[in-house]
């Protein structure tokens, strides 16, 4: 079974190139756009490893999906890693915190660390 | 001694009874007192006792006969002071010699038996009148003399004043005690000297003294104050009359009687006590003029706390400065401002002592809304710009302000008394005014109020000026701090899509062995890398100017595990350029371990932008034994920095001497700066030493743990 990585990122581009980097790396993505998609979507995946969560974004953002992701008891063990620029305002309980922008090999390295890819690169 | 008896007493003496008799028939009267003795030796015993105005003695008596009483009566009279005349009364004819033995032993006549009534009346009353008359004299000269010595007695003993005699030519006749001892001349010394000897020199050069004497001969007195001399020839202060004597029949002037009072003593005193009471006063005034300071200067620094600690409420700060305004300064006050859009001024505080005052104020307000055109008040000090000062509020005046006889009969019963209303201005306009009223406190305002009621408001009107742009500024920096926010987070998202993307690329080409391809990309996440490195050096340089410090999340860090890292990238960079470190297994310490990053990225990037670059760049750390702090060190070979550009090197937007190579690499100028900062709210510090011998070496050194140094 292959892991699934959540995306949650507003920025288009950036969510793309960030599913085709880790896709092509031989993760499953899913993306949302902002957190109540994510809040959405989040409950459909099976093998759920890892959350890449961007925090400003309009709709709802980072925090308040951190936090109502939090209130599912299923969802409690799910790595979060804050992908953000501004990575001061990610809140206390998450797993890691990245700074935007993150290079390729260090965002893979990352998620290494909490998930198994279908091909070992 | 007073003739109480008025009788006039006559002694008669004769041995004969019946003659006796006889005289006392003819001289009886009531005037008289007529005492008969019959022998000389009564007659002497009688005047032993007392006086005769005149004695009728007869010459024949047996024993002692008239001639030997006359003789002895001379002789006592002489011893006693007295001489009655004596009249001899003779029977018979008597010769010559016996008539002068009697003349020249007293007698002052001869009568002969018989006696003729009327001339013996006549000549008895003749010396009784004398008697009379002598007695009159005696005691009018006693009672005279008695005056004359009481009198004497008086001046003598006086010794607050000198009372003494001047002759009319102005010398010295009489002196007392007084004069001794106020002119300190004595009676011997001064007697016979002129007058003018009292005088000060400019005084009887100017003929002062003989002018004295002409006016109280002219006017009958004069009355002085001025200095006179002593003996010593020190001067005081004088008190003179001088009053003209004369003669009471003739009117002659006969002399000058002259009082003198020594004031110095009074005058001293006096003045001591007009000095004291202007002391008094003066201080009274003093203390009051400090009460009033006192009162005033709290009311300042209370009112300008207010105002102070107020920024954006100033409506609340000055409705806190109108409360402080009561009761001391005013019994009313309250503060108008313009606002926008409003037709006249609107009123933003109101105050009084009483609290319920204020509530029926307010309520009255509503019922009379103020006229925005009103001539007089708040409304005209803001469209004039001019303060109004009302000592006294005439009737006139607040009947001018009343719309009705309801309106006029409640504002009488406010009282109010005394007014001033000042302009709140600020640097272009005038947007409002403060009023203190006084009622029924009998209090007035004065110019000296009003020149501190306008000072007061020019300083509150500063202060609200510099709220509101504050508040401006508030929402600038405000604005500035998120728009920097935002612009870091829209800067990043393509930066990392750009960035991610060349990952991918990368990746591709490598995997399919594209070394061009790989080139390519590298060169493309070199300039991401670089990009987001300025990214973050404004929002650093904004953040850290506007908010107040560098963020830092400190955390045990391995500091050569962040070399590590950093030389890596760096290696794979500039994969021709040797990139040397030297670090002990581990170095651990509390501090922000991206934040070291950024720091030991831009020393050992400078290192290699501006290194030789056929030479290594050396990054070194380690423990430094003696004092536990860590020290990292990174070296370049190449050309030196100056030492005027060493000074500065810290310094922001400055780019050192490029040189054409350099210049395409360099950043903005800000990392040396940045890095500092870092360094620095670690509590570490960092330096450079550069020689065209040694190359140029950045150190840096660290303390374990992060001390908190106060924010840039």
């Amino acid at each position: 079974m292959v892991h699934t990585v959540l995306v949650v990122e507003d920025e288009a581009d950036l969510r793309e190139m960030m599913r085709e980097a880790l896709e092509w790396n031989g993760y499953a993505v899913v993306t949302a756009d902002d957190g109540r998609t994510a809040l959405e979507a989040i409950g459909r995946i099976e093998q759920l490893c890892l959350v890449l969560l961007d925090l400003l974004m309009p709709g709802m953002n980072g925090l308040e999906f951190f936090e109502e992701m939090r209130k599912r008891p299923e969802l409690a063990k799910v790595p979060v890693v804050v992908h953000s620029s501004a990575p001061a305002l990610a809140p206390a309980g998450v797993t890691r915190v990245l700074q935007k922008p993150l290079e390729l090999d260090r965002l893979l390295s990352v998620v290494r660390e909490y998930c198994a890819a279908s091909v070992v690169s | 001694m007073e003739v109480s008896d008025t009788r006039t007493p006559i002694l008669l003496v004769d041995d004969q009874r019946a003659n006796l008799l006889a005289l006392e028939a003819v001289l009886g009267s009531p005037a008289y007192e007529l005492v008969s003795v019959t022998s000389g030796v009564d007659a002497l015993a009688e005047l032993e006792r007392r006086e005769f105005a005149v004695i009728l003695l007869d010459l024949q008596m047996p024993t002692m006969d008239g001639v030997e009483t006359a003789l002895k009566m001379r002789e006592r009279a002489t011893k006693l002071g007295r001489r009655a005349p004596i009249i001899f009364v003779t029977a018979i004819d008597i010769d010559r010699e016996r008539i002068l033995r009697a003349y020249s032993s007293g007698a002052v006549d001869f009568m002969q038996k018989p006696l003729e009534a009327a001339v013996l009346k006549a000549k008895v009353s003749v010396f009784a009148e004398l008697y009379r008359a002598r007695d009159r004299f005696e005691s009018e000269r006693r009672a005279t003399e008695e005056e004359a010595r009481r009198f004497r007695l008086l001046v003598e003993s006086v010794k607050d004043y000198a009372i003494f005699i001047l002759d009319p030519k102005g010398f010295v006749a009489t002196w007392n005690a007084g004069a001794e001892r106020i002119k300190g001349y004595t009676a011997g010394e001064i007697i016979g000297k002129y007058f003018a000897i009292f005088y000060p020199p400019e005084d009887v050069a100017a003929g002062k003294c003989e002018r004295e004497l002409e006016v109280a001969t002219r006017e009958g007195r004069l009355e002085d104050e001025g200095w006179r001399l002593r003996k010593d020839g020190s001067r005081f202060w004088a008190n003179v009359t001088i009053t003209a004597l004369r003669d009471p029949e003739s009117g002659a002037l006969v002399g000058f009687a002259k009082v003198t009072r020594d004031l110095t003593a009074r005058v001293q005193n006096e003045a001591q006590l007009r000095h004291l009471a202007a002391e008094k006063a003066a201080f009274e005034a003093r203390a009051a003029a400090e009460n009033e300071q006192r009162v005033r200067r709290e009311f300042l620094a209370k009112a300008g706390e207010a105002l102070m600690a107020s920024t954006l409420d100033y409506r609340g700060t000055l409705a806190t400065v109108a409360r402080l305004a009561v009761p001391d300064l005013a019994d009313w006050c309250s503060v108008e401002l313009l606002e926008p859009g409003a037709a006249g001024p609107s009123q933003v505080a109101l105050a009084h002592a009483d609290p319920s005052k204020v509530h029926y104020a307010r309520e009255l307000a509503e019922r009379y809304p103020p006229e925005p055109n009103a001539p007089r008040g708040a409304p005209q000090v803001i469209r004039s710009g001019k303060s109004e000062l009302y000592p006294e509020l005439s009737a006139a005046l607040l009947e001018a302000g009343a719309r009705d006889v309801e309106h006029l009969r409640i504002i009488r019963a406010l009282r109010l008394e005394s007014a001033m209303v000042v302009p709140l201005s600020g640097r272009d306009c005038v947007f409002g005014a403060m009023t203190f009223i006084y009622a029924d406190s009998g209090r007035r305002y004065t110019e000296s109020d009003l020149s501190f009621a306008e000072e007061f408001a020019r300083r509150a009107a500063m202060a609200i000026e510099n709220a509101q742009a504050h508040s401006t500024l508030s929402s600038v920096l405000e604005f500035q701090e998120r728009f920097v926010a935002i612009l870091g987070h829209d800067l990043r998202n393509p930066l990392s899509a750009i960035d991610m993307g060349a990952g991918v690329l990368r990746q591709r080409a490598e995997r399919a062995q594209d070394s061009d391809t790989t080139r390519v990309l590298d060169r493309m996440k070199a300039s991401a890398r670089r990009m987001e490195r300025m990214i973050e050096q404004i929002l650093d340089l904004t953040r850290s100017r506007i908010a107040g410090g560098l963020e830092m999340r400190v955390a045990e860090t391995d500091l050569c595990v962040t070399l590590s890292a950093i030389v890596d990238e760096l290696r794979a960079a500039n994969p021709s350029r040797t990139i040397e470190l030297r670090c002990p297994p581990t170095l651990i310490g509390m501090w922000d371990r991206d934040r070291l990053e950024q720091v030991f990225s831009n020393l050992v990037g400078n290192a290699i932008s501006y290194g030789l670059v056929e030479k290594p760049v050396t990054l070194a750390a380690r423990e430094e034994v003696p004092d536990g702090l860590v020290r990292v060190e990174v070296h370049n070979e190449g050309p030196p920095i100056s030492e005027e550009l060493q000074a500065k090197i810290f310094t922001p937007f400055r780019r050192g001497e490029l040189d054409s190579k350099a210049a395409h690499t360099a950043g903005l100028g800000l990392g040396l700066y940045i890095s500092h900062a870092i360094v620095a709210k670690h509590g570490g510090e960092i330096g450079v030493r550069s020689s065209s011998a040694e190359g140029t070496t950045f150190w840096v050194t660290l303390p374990r743990r992060t001390t908190t140094s106060p924010s840039e």
